[in-house]
């Protein structure tokens, strides 16, 4: 019952002689976080800008010329074409050379007395996020454009985006980012390593031990949890110093979830592993339930409040989902955490729930109490 | 030499047989053919969403007056957001501070006299708020243009293939990618790598069976799962998402052969680095992911900085994915992608040298 910390140490000691020994699986898992963050923190972008637009100024006036000069200087948009026929432009746009056109029609002018002049802005809505993005773009410059000719709109709108002024997108990827690396690693270590020892048949052997099952347990995941929190040290000094992410809140607080969080999918790895019972069988159960869900599921990529009513109940299985929140709130918001009690508390339940449901397994192995 | 042909054709055969009786021997192999596609399928539909279709928003009223109150009930009708309300601002912005509403919007005192409306959205999660700040405000000044002055400038839009700019038709064909690129590159890997790990490659091998047969029996078995799971996703788009498909089959399945080539070639590289199934798994997985997120397949291919975009064009996910994409909703034919369909051949060819050097 009781836990020996002698018993404990042998245990993680003959754990990192194993780890150090198949240094290819090491070096693997040590490049992973690497690269994920600096894909999301480099590579990818949701933001719009320099899409390739086509522009047709069919219309020979100066205010035709001034309106493409604005699409021309816009950030989101780079001129990739300019055809006098509009049907060199929709062939571009259908070959997906570019992703919108703007026609300025032959008859526009923009003589206020004489009424509305349209334009015509033809997008490719294939790629359905990016063709919003766009529409929002063109909207906010024809609407800029036509209040200088001196049309008084009825209503004016300050739009302000918080914490995120300049609507970087990198700023809610990186947090999200970081929450990956841990749920990936730390699920997938555990659950190859416990399931080693259960294909092996090790743990009935060990039954001929004095090791107890959270003796066996707290010594199999020490090390690990070693190297995830040293991956959670480098994934944050790469966001905070290379990536220039603002840490608003406070650092300890962040730490200190970040370990209750690693804790709770390490867990989550072992208890895959202690009923799949094989390698390959856990390893794919831990990736499935931990990489993809921490993806689509946590609100890092996808909005929750959007989800089916079933998808967003699911969601609460989903340690990511708390830790996505909390950390985001703690980069950007600058709150402390006790403002989101009821997430920190979620991952607290989780990780007894998973401690207790881990243990019990791990007692049906053959483990001593 | 015709006789060598013909032997060489029964072996295969044999080996071919073998392949498929373990592939449907083994209840895991049977479940991870077809669960994992249709979960993704599923998950992807439901949950891969950009668009807002559900926010909770903050309002300040403070003038109060008849004409906020049109404004705020033009903002409800869409049905996409539900209103909140709170007396001043700091209990708003406490409430977006606490994730409890999404935006706020602040319509101000003297709003009669001066007709300005705040609104404020949550940075933290910067692509939903430019779609609520940008519904929001399309949704305002409809409401306030019926009885206002015009502008001069009026923009008509049109979105092609996709007029009511709906996700699902762009993620689920892309999830056909991705479930075949997923699983045919683990399956062939692990398969040769658990031959040699367990012996029985060794034992194979002295029996007059060639290498080459070996190798080949086993890409076709791994092939035919990956247009099996082509089609289990495309049902699974067609039949429950009623995504349209408008193109031809032969393309789609013309593009899923080629594309086949390189991911066979691939993960036979994978299975030569791996000295177990477990660096197998985990070298597939450092793999595939960067060929995911490089793809454009949910991340726009022209945002990715220069710098790193050239490597894209030795993705054949890159390819495959335009053909598919252009299938569905372009409704393009078998002409369309002579370039593509190259590129995924020589890309692929180069894969399988590749991996013939390296197992020889």
């Amino acid at each position: 019952m009781s836990i020996t910390w002698q018993h404990v140490r042998a245990m993680a000691r003959k754990e990192w002689w194993h780890l150090l020994r198949d240094w290819r699986s090491l070096a693997l898992i040590l490049l992973m976080p690497g690269m994920l963050l600096f894909l999301f923190g480099y590579a990818i972008r949701l933001d719009i800008t320099q899409t390739p637009i086509a522009i047709v100024q069919e219309s020979p006036s100066g205010c035709a010329r001034e309106l493409a000069a604005r699409f021309a200087a816009s950030q989101a948009f780079r001129v990739a074409l300019s055809p006098a026929d509009r049907r060199v432009a929709t062939r571009a746009l259908h070959a997906g050379a570019v992703w919108a056109v703007l026609v300025i029609p032959y008859e526009f002018n923009c003589q206020v007395s004489q009424g509305q002049a349209a334009v015509q802005w033809l997008l490719d809505g294939v790629d359905a996020n990016s063709a919003r993005l766009l529409r929002n773009y063109a909207q906010a410059i024809v609407e800029q454009y036509g209040q200088e000719l001196g049309y008084r709109p009825p209503l004016r709108i300050q739009d302000r985006v918080r914490f995120n002024e300049t609507r970087d997108s990198r700023l809610a990827i990186i947090p999200g980012v970081i929450a990956i690396v841990m749920a990936v690693i730390g699920a997938l270590m555990t659950s190859l390593t416990i399931a080693r020892e259960v294909e092996l048949g090790n743990l009935v052997m060990l039954r001929t031990t004095p090791l107890s099952r959270r003796e066996f347990l707290f010594g199999k995941l020490l090390p690990y949890f070693c190297i995830g929190m040293g991956e959670f040290a480098i994934a944050l000094a790469v966001a905070v110093w290379i990536f220039a992410m603002p840490l608003r809140g406070s650092l300890p607080w962040l730490v200190l979830l970040s370990a209750l969080f690693l804790g709770v999918v390490m867990l989550q790895g072992a208890l895959l592993s202690s009923l799949a019972g094989n390698q390959l069988l856990a390893s794919q159960m831990a990736l499935l339930s931990t990489f993809l869900p921490a993806f689509l599921l946590s609100g890092f990529m996808f909005a929750i409040d959007n989800m089916p009513v079933v998808l967003r109940y699911l969601t609460l299985l989903v340690p990511a989902r708390y830790y996505v929140t909390l950390s985001r709130v703690i980069f950007l918001k600058g709150v402390t955490p006790l403002v989101l009690w009821a997430e920190a508390a979620a991952l607290l339940l989780l990780f007894i729930l998973l401690y207790r449901l881990t243990l019990a397994q791990l007692g049906k192995l053959g483990l001593l109490p | 030499m015709s006789r060598g042909l013909g032997d060489s054709l029964i072996r295969l055969r044999a080996l071919l047989g073998k392949e498929f009786l373990q592939l449907w021997r083994n209840p895991r192999l049977r479940f991870f053919l077809v669960v994992p596609p249709l979960v993704q399928s599923l998950v992807f539909g439901y949950a891969a969403l950009y668009d807002v279709h559900h926010a909770v928003i903050g309002v300040v009223d403070e003038a109060g007056t008849q004409a906020t109150r049109e404004l705020l009930a033009a903002i409800t009708a869409g049905g996409h957001f539900t209103v909140r309300y709170y007396r001043a601002l700091g209990e708003a912005d406490a409430a977006l501070d606490r994730n409890q509403v999404r935006a706020i919007v602040q319509f101000p005192w003297d709003f009669e006299r001066l007709p300005v409306i705040q609104i404020i959205a949550d940075g933290a999660d910067p692509n939903s708020a430019q779609m609520i700040v940008g519904e929001l405000g399309q949704a305002l000044n409809r409401r306030a243009r019926t009885d206002g002055a015009q502008s001069p400038l009026r923009i008509e839009e049109r979105a092609w293939y996709n007029p009511n700019l709906d996700d699902r038709p762009f993620f689920l064909p892309g999830i056909i990618a991705n479930v075949v690129f997923t699983s045919t590159l683990m399956l062939i890997a692990l398969s040769v790598v658990r031959e040699r790990e367990i012996g029985t490659l060794e034992r194979l091998l002295v029996t007059p069976v060639a290498r080459l047969e070996v190798l080949l029996a086993k890409m076709a078995t791994v092939a035919a799962v990956g247009l099996f799971d082509v089609f289990l996703v495309t049902a699974a788009a067609v039949g429950w998402f009623e995504v349209p498909l408008r193109g031809s089959l032969i393309a789609l399945g013309l593009g899923s052969m080629l594309f086949l080539l390189s991911t066979l070639g691939l993960g036979l590289v994978i299975s030569s680095y791996s000295n177990t199934q477990q660096q197998a798994v985990l070298l597939a997985f450092l793999v595939i992911i960067p060929l995911t997120m490089l793809s454009g397949f949910a991340f726009p291919i022209h945002n990715i900085p220069e710098s790193v975009q050239w490597l894209t064009w030795l993705n054949p996910l890159r390819y495959y994915l335009v053909v598919i994409r252009d299938v569905f909703l372009k409704g393009s034919g078998i002409g369309a992608h002579g370039f593509e369909y190259e590129m995924m051949t020589s890309l692929g060819i180069v894969m399988l040298l590749l991996s013939w050097l390296r197992l020889r």
